[in-house]
């Protein structure tokens, strides 16, 4: 035989099914620590199904309310909702249990469940889901769950990581002002990128497998030309002010660092690394060596592409985020740099690759042929202003299409001389097919062999015919010349190289100060350092020729080093927070497609004229349908929309992440066998039937009870062994101080249902009422720091009364159906160990009563906020004192009867170390012997009847003729007994048996209870009828609700219960009629009457018998008759 | 249209669940419906209900939880019959019943919550806004110590040679009450207006007039403490209101000019009225108490009014009755709304007049005293005769020919103190009694200008000492050898009726009881 384990205090149970939550409820109650596992996030929904709809009608998710509220505040109990259990085994401690915990991405102790992230996101996904699950103000625990899945192809595919799906969503919403600001966290160059992208993301689209992918690049230009021309607007209509302008330009509130780094080159790679330098509250200097900003954007791409307005207003918007840019100030890499590097902390090399890569065929070197780039920077610079000749462009890439259309605005007559076939060209087909309108000629499947001249000047170029090679590693089919061809001689004035850049290879022949590779790229490591420490380099200086895009990647790249290296702050770019394993949403089969929406172009004709851009950019109807076509592949766009309006709970966290942990306990409780990986072992607790039928929800709660009962024995002596008897006492609550010092606190609830002005106008007049010593209005005064505040003004001004209109109803320890994790949050934060008492407390519902109504109907809205507030404040100036009766307990068990349930339940509480008096029943006494030192069984003694309540109960017994009492705390009755020994609610009063229905729809009178108690607290029943249960799970279920009933730890007053005038009291016996709980009693009076007395244990606050009661001597503290009344007048007055 | 108010008791359990999604769901539940959550359906009482309609409510739903799923188990069936009780209090008040609504629903029913909520809105608009007139609220003023003085002089309280006979003659002293009409008496003197002690004493006394009958000054302690109570209603003092105040709320909303009561649609056929007559027979407010009481004592204290019309048709009268009958006023001069009282002694005033009533028969004592004794001395001129029943039947019996039947039933008497006492009228009864045809007739060990009071008067002060004796009166009914308990009173009966509701002596203390009008309809007969 193995040692016995040593088991860990600490139960786990895994699934939240009616039997888990039983379990987890019991053992929470019993001070057992446990962790509740389930894949469902909100117990309130697993609890709603038609599965658990108890014969009342009423589901369990409302059935249960109080349950799992209290599970949720129960300090021992940690919910890993939604979580998974993948693996689980033996350990000398009980059980190692592997725990997979998903992320959320919402916490839900700060959550307000205001929903207010819903309603910004503006994301649908193609089958209707949303991104946020939000099931209402009932969820348990109170939050949303984030839905996330993989990165979206769009944004994995684009070097820079914007979130396209995400401005995708906020553009068909027509939020173009939120997309523009989203696509800048990631592209400070939208207007740039929206043009002249090479747009990855378009090629990689998903949506392109249904129809055409988006038109990612055009909505994103759209954009940037929206906030433009709103802003030249807001311009026009300031003139004169230097303030215009004021884009929406993300700047982190980042502190200065008061560190410099200079920025060489400001091309693509350096304005990006500038901007985040910036952005990260570096000082940064951009150093140009040409007098004009930009580098190749400026000196490489023609203006019918990218306009210079363009150009230039994305080089103002960096310069507004606190950029210096100075021109005409070369930093060579080889010489100056050391002069930088004195002035700076850091310095990004960001020169970019300006030498054209050469042909290497006969002839270049002839006057009238030219770089591509070459040409470009001249024509920039402006030497030149026309060319009217016939000219070559020998290439195929955008950039030879780009060179080809601006020399046919030079007046040229153009051909491209293209290796590959037509179809084989890499430009892009919107690039060839606009050249080929604006007159350009291409001639395909031609290498230039030589450039023939004449008098050291170009006269022709000598091609010959191609075709497609073997294709290399990455599938291209590089052109080789057919074998035999003979060349042909082409006629040109001029012709340019336009094959691509490439280093300086000269430098790096030469030897410079900083290391480069062989092809002249500067040679950087990993981090983008170069050979020189604090010296950086990106973009095509250390990438060799690439896209915009790409350039600005690497800008950002170097940028995050820089700062890591300035700061030691590491920068987690890029989507960590995305699961990788959650696929994409699905397309569904029903969704139509559609065609890609095109842009207007100008017509070709006029194209040749002149260098006005040649597309035009799409309208606000047409980028909102087209954006709408986007299938939201990632589910969550992380828009980041939701942030914004949860910045005071914060509770939406974008970079949850799964957590993998190993979870000890001592004993595993399944509930849901489908939820637990298999594991075999005496030891591990089932709490679920292979046999019976699902559907008994009721043998399933049992089944629950008696895991936990189980459990409870297992880990044996530690459960708190109550003996003898004890003393539930009330913890510390002061009574109300005198003097009336009332605090007011009306609560925004994070705005979600909007404020007015006159609400905190009305909430400062308050100021002036007499005792009002403080009132003010909080954002949300159920997130930690806003309860904490309420808190902190309690106390430093002493206030004796509080008002708190928020969403609470009341403020007593209750919990009824419609009671919400926030609620209950905040009462449990308030008064819980912190000295404020329920009773110096008046809420009220503001939210439901008032603030719902803003929106509609204003002016009800206020006047109700202002009734509510009216009519708390008169309520807290006439609080009063709970009662705070302590009350004696008996802590053995009486068990009556001879079934095996019975039994079971004598010995599963002797297990557990708690007493036990075994009686038979009235016609037949026990004659067995239990061998279990905790259980006295009570030999030949006849039950006659039983009475009292729990704490305090009578077993009254006849031995040989006479009469024996036996005082418990509890008793649990089996069938038999329950059928014979009759319930005596007091001496006087006729005996009746003890009921054993349940609750049941259309028939009146039966309070809910759970299987196996009965509506006398502290009374079970071993064997409730007609629940298809085995008598030891029936017993075992009896046994904890036994155990349960004792306390365990100091009672709330209650504030609700009823208590007794007794000189009103005429002893009519109305009351104890109307209470099945058995709290109301009789003692005589002095004048030979009866006055009725309730007990404050039992009364569950009911009020049924204060509206029985015919002299008003019957009322609860709290909400009593005066109360109600006084609500009633003043809600008309 | 004036904006309609409606008010909704939503139980925290199911409904509120379901109300709150409303809320939640930004439903659009009528604007002018208030939500007053409360612990049970079952928790609210009539007196709570009908304050809502007093106070300006157009309509009131209870919504409690579906039958069978009643969180305490007794709150729907509790709830329901609180319902069906006022609504039938509303029908005869003229208002209409479905004004009331008793609805359950799950927690999840929030559907069916909005499109009970809008249904009942329509339903209300379609009635229209209840004609009655929230009673105006009064600031709260201290006690005017100067007036008081004057009633001490009215009353000639200075009189009291403090011999203390009040006291050992009061009832409520007797019962074991820490009550002295001597001790108030000298408090008011004193000018201790204000202590807890003569707040408790002045609400508790139940006028029922034993000391003034005692007492060798002649002080008229009834009036005297009737008129303190006025005086204290000022400082927001009502004392203590059995049942939660319902019925000083009920004859309150009265007083609302506009309101048409239906106080005889229930009256059974066959019964001879005549819409021209000069005579009326004011009925009294016992249909009221029966739908009251109809759970816990079940009276059927109209009846009085049926047999009255019995007797009077069987004398060959037949006599008009107000369709639209208010309340005398009684308990609210009683328990010290004096402005109430006159404004509904004047609507009465007003409506005999405009239906030219030349003499007014009543059976009920307290009203006969309010008409013929406290209008004309509050004020309020009455140009009509006050008749009491008996001494119309003594009129008619005189004129011979007229006999009873046998009654095979032991009578004692209780003597209603309105009649017996404050009008000094014991005989009256008596006579009537004495022509009847019982076993036997036998007294109670006190009767007559000595006779115990039933426990209550004007619904104040009802509490353990009230019940004490009420359990005595019983107790020298069942001494008196009798087994039928005749009443002149419907007040009588409920009261007596209520202590017999005793978990531990029910059964000693029951006994059967009848109005004297009763067993005079049932044993009548032409000789």
């Amino acid at each position: 035989m193995r040692t016995p384990k040593e088991r860990l205090y600490k139960v786990l149970v895994i699934g939240a099914t009616p039997a888990g939550i039983a379990a987890t409820n019991k053992l929470g109650e019993m001070g057992i620590p446990v962790t509740l596992v389930d894949s469902e996030p909100d117990l309130d929904r697993k609890l709603a199904g038609e599965d658990c709809r108890l014969d009342s009608g009423v589901t369990l998710n409302y059935a249960w309310r109080p349950g799992l509220l209290r599970i949720l505040r129960n300090p021992r109990i940690r919910c890993a909702l939604p979580g998974r259990v993948t693996a689980i085994k033996h350990t000398p401690q009980g059980f190692a249990a592997r725990l997979e915990i998903p992320p959320t991405y919402v916490d839900a102790n700060r959550c307000t469940l205001c929903g207010r992230c819903v309603e910004t996101c503006p994301v649908t996904c193609a089958d209707g889901s949303r991104p946020l699950l939000f099931n209402g103000r009932t969820s348990l625990p109170g939050r949303p769950i984030i839905d996330k899945r993989q990165e979206p192809l769009c944004q994995a595919s684009c070097p820079l990581g914007v979130h396209a799906q995400g401005y995708m969503a906020l553009v068909r919403d027509g939020r173009f002002a939120e997309a523009l600001e989203l696509i800048r966290r990631d592209n400070v160059l939208p207007g740039i990128c929206g043009r002249v992208c090479t747009h990855p993301c378009e090629a990689a689209c998903r949506r392109g497998g249904v129809d055409q992918p988006l038109a990612i690049r055009d909505i994103k230009r759209f954009v940037a030309d929206y906030a433009l021309s709103a802003e030249r607007e807001a311009q026009a209509s300031l003139r004169g002010s230097d303030q215009a302008g004021g884009s929406a330009v993300a700047i982190d509130a980042a502190a200065k660092t008061g560190k410099r780094v200079a920025v060489i080159g400001s091309g693509p790679a350096g304005l990006a690394a500038a901007a985040d330098l910036a952005r990260k509250g570096h000082e940064v200097v951009v150093f140009e060596r040409e007098k004009e900003l930009g580098g190749l954007l400026r000196y490489g791409i023609g203006p019918h592409r990218l306009p210079r307005d363009i150009l230039d207003h994305e080089l103002k918007t960096i310069e507004r985020m606190g950029v210096e840019l100075r021109t005409g100030q070369s930093v060579n890499v080889d010489s100056s740099l050391e002069r930088v590097k004195t002035e700076f902390d850091a310095v990004v090399l960001a020169t970019g690759s300006w030498n054209d890569r050469r042909l290497g065929a006969p002839g270049e070197d002839l006057d009238g042929v030219e770089g591509c780039l070459a040409f470009l920077v001249r024509f920039y610079r402006g030497e030149i202003s026309e060319l009217r000749e016939k000219a070559a462009v020998i290439g195929d890439g955008n950039a030879a299409f780009d060179l080809a259309r601006v020399l046919v605005r030079l007046g040229a007559q153009v051909t491209i001389v293209s290796w590959f076939s037509r179809e084989e060209i890499p430009a892009d087909p919107e690039e060839i097919k606009a050249a080929l309108e604006e007159g350009v000629q291409i001639i395909d499947r031609s290498q230039v062999t030589a450039f023939e001249g004449e008098s050291g000047r170009l006269k022709g170029l000598r091609t010959v015919v191609t075709e497609p090679g073997p294709p290399d590693e990455n599938g291209i089919p590089w052109p080789v010349k057919v074998k035999g061809a003979r060349p042909e001689v082409l006629d040109f004035e001029r012709a340019f190289v336009a094959i691509g850049q490439c280093g300086d290879s000269c430098a790096a022949a030469a030897g410079s100060a900083v290391q480069r590779n062989p092809s002249g790229a500067i040679a950087v490591d990993d981090c983008c350092r170069t050979s020189i420490q604090n010296i950086f380099a990106a973009g095509d200086a250390a990438s060799g020729p690439s896209s915009v895009v790409q350039a600005m990647a690497s800008g950002r790249r170097a940028a995050a080093k820089v700062h890591e290296a300035l700061s030691g702050e590491v920068c987690l770019c890029g989507c960590a927070s995305r699961p990788q394993d959650r696929d994409f949403c699905s397309i569904p089969v029903e969704l139509p497609t559609m065609q890609r929406v095109n842009m207007p172009e100008r017509q070709a004709a006029a194209r040749r004229e002149s260098f006005a851009e040649v597309a035009l950019g799409l309208n606000e109807l047409q980028v909102t349908a087209e954006a709408a076509r986007c299938l939201q592949c990632g589910v969550c766009s992380e828009c980041l929309q939701c942030l914004d309006v949860c910045r005071i709970p914060r509770a939406i966290v974008h970079d949850d992440q799964l957590s993998e942990e190993i979870e000890q306990a001592g004993v595993v409780i399944i509930a849901d066998p489908s939820a637990a990986p298999s594991i075999k072992g005496e030891d591990v607790i089932r709490a679920y039937s292979t046999k019976s039928s699902r559907s008994d929800l009721y043998a399933a709660m049992l089944r629950g009870f008696a895991a936990a009962a189980e459990a409870m024995g297992v880990l044996g002596g530690k459960a708190q062994q109550l003996k003898g008897h004890g003393l539930s006492f009330t913890p510390p609550d002061p009574s109300l101080a005198s003097g009336l010092r009332v605090g007011v606190f009306a609560c925004r609830c994070n705005d979600s249902l909007g404020w007015a002005p006159e609400l905190d106008e009305y909430v400062a007049s308050l100021n002036e009422r007499p005792h009002v010593i403080h009132a003010e209005v909080v954002p949300a005064a159920c997130t930690p720091e806003g309860s904490a505040a309420l808190l902190r003004v309690i106390r430093e001004k002493g206030l004796t009364r509080v008002v708190i209109a928020s969403c609470v109803c009341c403020p007593l320890d209750f919990i009824c159906s419609a009671c919400t994790d926030q609620r209950s949050r905040l009462k449990d934060a308030l008064f819980s160990g912190t000295g404020v008492s329920r009773a110096m407390v008046e809420t009220c519902n503001l939210r439901g009563e008032a603030l719902r109504l803003l929106a509609e109907e204003p002016a009800t809205a206020v006047e109700r906020f202002k009734g509510l507030i009216n009519r708390s404040i008169s309520r807290a100036r006439r609080l009063k004192t709970m009662p705070s009766p302590a009350r004696p307990y008996n802590f053995t068990t009486a068990v009556i009867g001879h079934s095996e349930a019975a039994l079971k339940s004598a010995l599963t509480l002797a297990e557990s170390g708690m007493d036990v008096f075994l009686f038979g029943s009235r016609d037949r006494p026990h004659s067995l012997s239990l061998d279990h030192p905790n259980i006295h069984v009570f030999h030949n003694i006849r039950v006659k009847g039983i009475r009292g309540t729990v704490g305090n109960f009578q077993v009254l017994g006849e031995m040989e003729g006479a009469e024996q009492v036996f005082h418990v705390g509890a008793i649990i009755l089996g069938e038999q007994a329950r059928k014979n020994v009759p319930y005596m609610p007091s001496a006087d009063l006729p005996p009746h048996l003890v009921e054993s229905s349940m609750q049941r729809r259309g028939v009146a009178g039966v309070p809910f209870f759970n299987p196996g108690a009965t509506s006398i607290p502290g009374l079970f029943l071993a064997n409730p009828s007609s629940i298809h249960a085995s008598e030891r799970v029936k017993g075992a279920a009896s046994a904890i609700l036994a155990a349960s009933v004792m306390p365990r730890r100091p009672r709330q007053n209650k504030g609700y219960t009823v208590v007794v005038d007794e000189s009103r009291c005429r002893g009519c016996g109305r009351c104890q009629a109307a209470c099945p709980y058995q709290a109301v009693s009789f003692r005589a009076n002095s004048i030979g009457g009866w006055t009725a007395i309730v007990d404050e244990a039992l009364c569950k606050g009911c009020g049924n018998c204060i509206s029985a009661c015919p002299s008003n001597a019957a009322d609860s503290p709290y909400r009593d008759r005066l109360y109600l009344e006084q609500m009633i007048d003043e809600i008309f007055a | 249209m004036e904006k309609l108010n409606i008010v909704v008791f939503v139980c925290n359990w199911g409904p509120h669940a379901a109300y709150q999604a409303l809320q939640d769901r930004g439903s659009k539940i009528p604007i002018g419906v208030r939500m007053v959550r409360v612990p049970c359906s079952g928790r609210m009482s009539k007196s709570l209900v009908f304050r809502a309609f007093e106070m300006g409510a157009d309509g009131v739903a209870l919504i409690g939880c579906a039958e069978g799923s009643c969180r305490y188990g007794s709150g729907t069936l509790i709830a329901s019959h609180h319902v069906e009780d006022t609504r039938g209090i509303l029908d005869l008040l003229g208002l209409g019943k479905d004004r009331l609504r008793w609805v359950t629903f799950l927690p999840e029913e929030s559907d069916g919550l909005l499109s009970f909520l809008n249904a009942f809105w329509m339903d209300i608009e379609s009635m229209g806004k209840s004609p009655l007139e929230p009673t105006p609220r009064k600031p709260v003023e201290p006690v005017d110590e100067a007036a008081a003085r004057k009633i001490v002089a009215a009353h000639d309280v200075y009189a009291c040679q403090d011999c203390g006979k009040c006291s050992s003659s009061c009832p409520l002293t007797l019962a074991g009450k820490p009550f002295s009409p001597r001790a108030m008496a000298n408090a008011i003197i004193m000018g201790h207006l204000d202590s807890a002690a003569l707040e408790r004493d002045l609400w508790s006394c139940l006028t029922c007039g034993l000391c003034y009958d005692r007492c060798p000054s002649a002080v008229d302690f009834p009036d005297f403490v009737r008129d303190m109570r006025a005086l204290q209603r000022s400082n927001g003092t009502t004392g203590q209101q059995a049942h939660g105040g319902f019925f000083q709320s009920l004859m309150r909303s009265m007083t609302s000019p506009g309101l048409k009561t239906d106080h005889w649609g229930w009256l059974p056929e066959g019964l001879k009225t005549d819409p021209e007559s000069k005579l009326l027979f004011f009925g009294g407010c016992a249909p009221y108490f029966d739908h009251y009481f109809r759970q816990h004592l079940g009276p059927a204290t109209r009846n009085i009014l049926v047999d009255s019309l019995r007797v009077l048709n069987f004398l060959d009268i037949t006599p008009r009755l107000l369709a639209d009958e208010r309340c005398c006023g009684h308990d609210l001069l009683w328990s010290g709304d004096r402005e109430s009282f006159l404004r509904l002694a004047q609507l009465n005033v007003e409506a005999m007049e405009a239906a030219g009533i030349e003499e007014l028969v009543t059976a009920c004592p307290e009203c006969y005293r309010t008409f013929a004794h406290d209008y004309p001395e509050q004020g309020v001129a009455v140009n009509f005769r006050v008749t009491h029943l008996y001494d119309l039947i003594e009129q008619e019996i005189d004129k011979g020919a007229i006999g009873f039947e046998n009654i095979d039933h032991s009578l004692t008497f209780q003597d209603p103190c309105r009649l017996s006492r404050l009008e000094n009228r014991p005989d009256l009864p008596r006579k009537l009694i004495a022509r009847l045809k019982p076993r036997r007739f036998q007294e109670m060990k006190e009767s007559g200008l000595s006779a115990l009071c039933c426990g209550n008067c004007a619904w104040t002060g009802c509490d353990s000492y009230s019940k004490a004796l009420q359990v005595k009166r019983l107790q020298q009914a069942h001494e008196a050898g009798s087994d039928l308990l005749v009443t002149a009173c419907p007040k009588c009966q409920i009261h007596l009726r209520c202590a017999m509701q005793d978990p531990f002596r029910g059964k000693e203390l029951e006994i059967e009881m009848k109005d004297l009008v009763s067993l005079v309809a049932d044993t009548i007969r032409w000789e």
